[in-house]
Parts: C-alpha cells; structure tokens; sequence
C-alpha cells in the first residue's frame, strides 16, 4: 500500500472516529472552566499530510522517513480562550491529565516583529479515545487567545499557498494586522485583569 | 522476540559522590545459565511489567528526554560502552537506602525484525545461605551479595518499538516496592533514574474510576450492584496516593461478580480497567460529591459519600425491607427543582 492509500486508510479508520473522541473528552475536561470560546480537534486531510511528508531539510533530505511514525500532528486540538491570563489556567487543568512530551510557546524570532503567536503541545493521547494498532500516539494541542485564533486562521487561508510568494506590501499589511491583534490582545487582558482584581 | 545482547553491570550506591566507583560490566553468554534465566525474563516481560510509564519532557519543554537519548543510542548500535551509560546513571541515583544492585540491560528485536526491544532490571544485593548436603553432613556457607529476582525490591522496564526517531516515549514498568506502597523508595527507579512518570496520570486515572462508579450506578437497575459500588465510594478515599487500577480496587473491595463486570462494561475500553495509576481522594471527591438513595414513598436522601451513614441514621422496619432514615440538623437551604437531584 503506497503511502496516499496508507494515510487515506488511517485518515477514515482512526483519525476521524479520534477526533471526535478527543473533542469531546477535552469538551467533558473543560466543562467548569471559564472563558473558553471553543475547543475544536481535527484529523489533518490527505492532502496537507501528504504536503507535510514532502517538507525537505536545510540539506536537502526528506524530514520525514517514516511519516505515519513521526508526523505528530495528524490529530490537531485549539483551545480558545478569551485572554492571555487564561492560558497558563488551561495549560495546568489539561497537564493534570494529558502527559506531555512537547511545550513550546511560538512568538516571532525578534521583538520588533509581529507575526504568529501560541503555546503548543505535543501530548500522549488519552487511551479513552485510541482505538487500535494504526492509531496514532500523540496529538498536538494549541491554546490560543482569540485575538491569536482569528488572525492565524484569516492569516492561514490568504497565505498558505504552496509555491507562491507574497508582495512585500501585502506581508507589510499582514504584519500590521498581526501587531493590531497583538495589541487588542494585550489590552483586553489588562482590562480583565484589571476589572477582575475590583470586583474581588 | 530474541535477545541479541545481554550486559551486566554492579551498581554501587554513589548519589551526589564526588568520587563514585568506577563500573566495568561484562557482556553476558546468552547460553549460559543466567544467559537463559534473563532470556525467559525477556520474553516474558510483556507480562510483567504492567505499569504503564512515560519519558518527562526537558525542563525547558523541548521533545528530548536524558534518559530516552541513552535507551536509543544503545539501540542504533549496541555496546557494551553505551549499556554501561545507564549503569552510571543508575548509580547516580543510588543511594545507601536502596543499597548494591546487580543491573542488566538487554536488548532485542522480534522475529521480522520491525520491533526493536530494550529491557533493564535491576536485583538488589543480599545476603544468603548455600546449603549443600552429602550422606555424612550439611555444610552450610553465608553468602554476601546474592542477587534474587523475587526479591521485594527487583525492579525492571521494558521499552518497545520500530522507529526510534519518534516512538519510545512510553514503555512498561514493575516494581515491586511501586506495588507494596513504598512509593518513596521506588521513585528512584521510576522518578529518578529512568525520568519518566505514570503514564496516566493520578487526575485522569481517578476520573476515570470515578466517572465508570457513577456511570455504573446511574445505568444498573439492580439495587444490589448499586449498593455495592455506593459503599466503594464511601471508603475509596482512604486510597489516596496509592497504586492501583480499577481491576485492584474491584478486588481489595471485595466487589461481586456482577457488579465488578457492570464496571468493567461501562469503560470505553476494558483494558483500561488493567491500567495502573496513583489513587487521588482530592480528584475523587470532584466527581463523586454526593450519595443519593431514594425512598419507595419518594424520599430523596442526599450527603457527601464518606459523611452519609453519620448524617442519615439508618433503621430497619418490619420484615417487609422498609427502611426508616433519620437526621437531626438546621435547615440552611430549601430548594424546588425540575427533576430528580
């Protein structure tokens, strides 16, 4: 079976009925926690799986020799929440019962940039929502603000495009939006932190 | 699965040493005797080790582990020199306490060769008698040093897989002294040395035995099975911190057939009943707030599971099974509600 029929078989056997699972086992976790706009999971397509097992080194070898191994994210979690206070408060509730092998938070290279912001997880799957030998070990898991979930989405679906370059004005204007979200991001949080410490 | 090399190695205690014994080792004769004994134990492992573990990531988040590095470098190319990486570890986590270890690390692969194996154990040293005996005498001899697999303090872990890029994240455990409750003692094995953790966690595997008691209750209508696994609840908080599953719960609570299976049945998985975890009364007494029992004349009784026989004072009425509740307290709340609570 070459690897399109291996993943396709994988993708509707395991991955679909997983993802299901998994939001709503992340869904029942979540359940008395505060500010969370959505929790959403989904098993990543055919196609970008297949786009992702061509990524090459900076040498020029395949990252990947063993793709259905070692590509982590063919299940893919979000968590969004409504303020940056309330990351570190979900990243505790879920490392109570998801063991992690990966915590990272994504920021742009220099702080004069504005681009992609996020912590990301790679986390075991919980063996309630694994169903067989094909099933895949690890999920990643992003939590993001909403002001980090709506322009990485919007950001996503202008320019992920494989094999085409973006004008410098049009990457100029993306990160002006990036650095607009950034800062509605960080003042919502100051306000909330702010009204929240009054009202106690 | 066959072993394709086995090494031995004696670990002395020697944490925070500045000076520690040095570790020679020797590469053991697979067709000797103890060659065989370790072959068995190999094989069986699968078996043996059923507590379920995992590498803790680096401190800094990344996807790297100290311990998972030296377990997949000794598979790329097995030596001698790379086993006796883990002895030195070991050692470095020895302490007087958990006393001279004879410590072994083997490594295999399955019959088509897709599945690379590592497995290391450790007996610890103790002291014995040889007796031997002829038609005229017995002669007796202590011995220093002897190194028994049944002893209360062996301990093993076992690490499988095909790929070691992206897979030996997880493997299997025993320790015996995990099982006897000295979980102090055994953090070394587990904790210390391999770096790793339960795999699930004392939350989820908690939550899972909690949710599968409520579920069962709530699904059953055998008043029987219910009564049982309510008296489960009232007294599974004194388990806190211990090591359990919920097929070890079943058993110590001395749970009837049928109300151990209706538990089992209402697990995503049955194997999950199989799977070790430390008991947390905290996470327990989040699911499970309340024990309810319901009346024939539509009596509703409701108080935290480990408070309810001291809140409602339970009498027998008759033959007929009429039961009669008492409680004395001041009313702090009143409430209507649309269903049952």
């Amino acid at each position: 079976m070459n690897l399109d029929a291996a993943y396709e078989h994988r993708y509707n056997s395991f991955l679909v009925p997983i993802a299901s699972k998994l939001r709503d086992f992340l869904e029942e976790l979540l359940k008395d926690s505060k500010r969370i706009d959505r929790i959403s999971v989904r098993a990543k397509s055919v196609s970008r799986f297949i786009g992702k097992c061509e990524k090459l080194n900076n040498d020029g070898t395949k990252k990947y020799s063993d793709p259905l191994t070692e590509i982590q994210d063919q299940i893919g979690a979000r968590i969004v929440c409504f303020y940056r206070a309330d990351v570190g408060r979900i990243e505790e509730e879920i490392l109570k019962y998801l063991r992690p092998i990966e915590a990272k938070q994504i920021s742009p290279e220099s702080e004069s940039e504005f681009g992609y912001f996020g912590k990301h997880f790679v986390l075991f799957l919980p063996d309630e929502v694994v169903n067989g030998e094909d099933s895949p070990v690890f999920f990643e898991l992003q939590v993001k603000t909403l002001f980090q979930h709506a322009w990485s989405e919007a950001e996503h679906d202008l320019t992920y495009k494989p094999q085409r370059d973006l004008p410098p004005d049009i990457n100029r204007k993306i990160a002006f939006t990036a650095a607009q979200a950034w800062g509605a991001d960080q003042i919502f949080n100051e306000i909330f932190i702010q009204t929240a410490s009054n009202d106690a | 699965m066959k072993v394709l090399k086995a090494y031995s190695f004696l670990v002395h205690p020697a944490k925070n040493l500045d000076d520690a014994p040095k570790i020679g080792g020797t590469e053991i004769t697979l067709s000797d005797e103890v060659g065989v004994l370790l072959s068995s134990a190999f094989i069986r492992a699968e078996n043996d080790c059923s507590l379920g573990i995992s590498f803790e990531m680096s401190q800094d988040g990344k996807q790297q582990n100290p311990m998972r590095d030296l377990i997949v470098d000794l598979l790329e190319k097995t030596s001698i020199a790379k086993a006796r990486k883990l002895a030195v570890s070991l050692q470095g986590v020895t302490t007087n306490r958990s006393k001279m270890g004879l410590f072994f690390v083997l490594t295999g692969e399955s019959d088509d060769k897709k599945i690379k194996k590592v497995y290391l154990c450790r007996f610890p040293a103790d002291n014995g008698i040889v007796a031997e005996e002829n038609e005229e005498e017995l002669q007796v001899e202590f011995l220093k040093q002897v190194f028994m697999k049944s002893a209360f303090a062996y301990k093993a872990a076992l690490y499988q897989g095909k790929n070691t890029k992206s897979e030996f994240w997880e493997g299997k455990a025993i320790d015996k002294q995990v099982s006897n409750k000295q979980l102090s003692i055994s953090g070394y094995w587990i904790r210390e040395f391999l770096k790793s953790d339960f795999k699930t966690t004392s939350e989820l595997g908690t939550k899972r035995f909690a949710q599968a008691l409520r579920d069962t209750i709530a699904s059953t209508m055998d008043l029987d099975i219910k009564s049982e696994l309510s008296a489960v609840a009232t007294i599974a908080k004194n388990f806190n911190g211990r090591v359990v599953s919920i097929d070890t719960l079943s058993k110590t609570f001395n749970l009837s057939g049928p109300a151990s299976n209706a538990l089992t049945e209402t697990l995503l998985r049955k194997d999950l009943a199989f799977t070790k975890f430390k008991f947390s009364s905290s996470e327990f007494s989040k699911h499970i707030k309340f024990k309810q029992i319901q009346l024939s004349n539509g009596a509703v009784l409701a108080a935290p599971p480990g408070k309810f026989e001291d809140v409602f004072k339970k009498t027998e009425e008759g033959t007929n099974g009429n039961i009669s509740y008492t409680t004395t307290g001041r009313v702090v709340d009143e409430a209507l509600r649309k269903g049952k609570p």
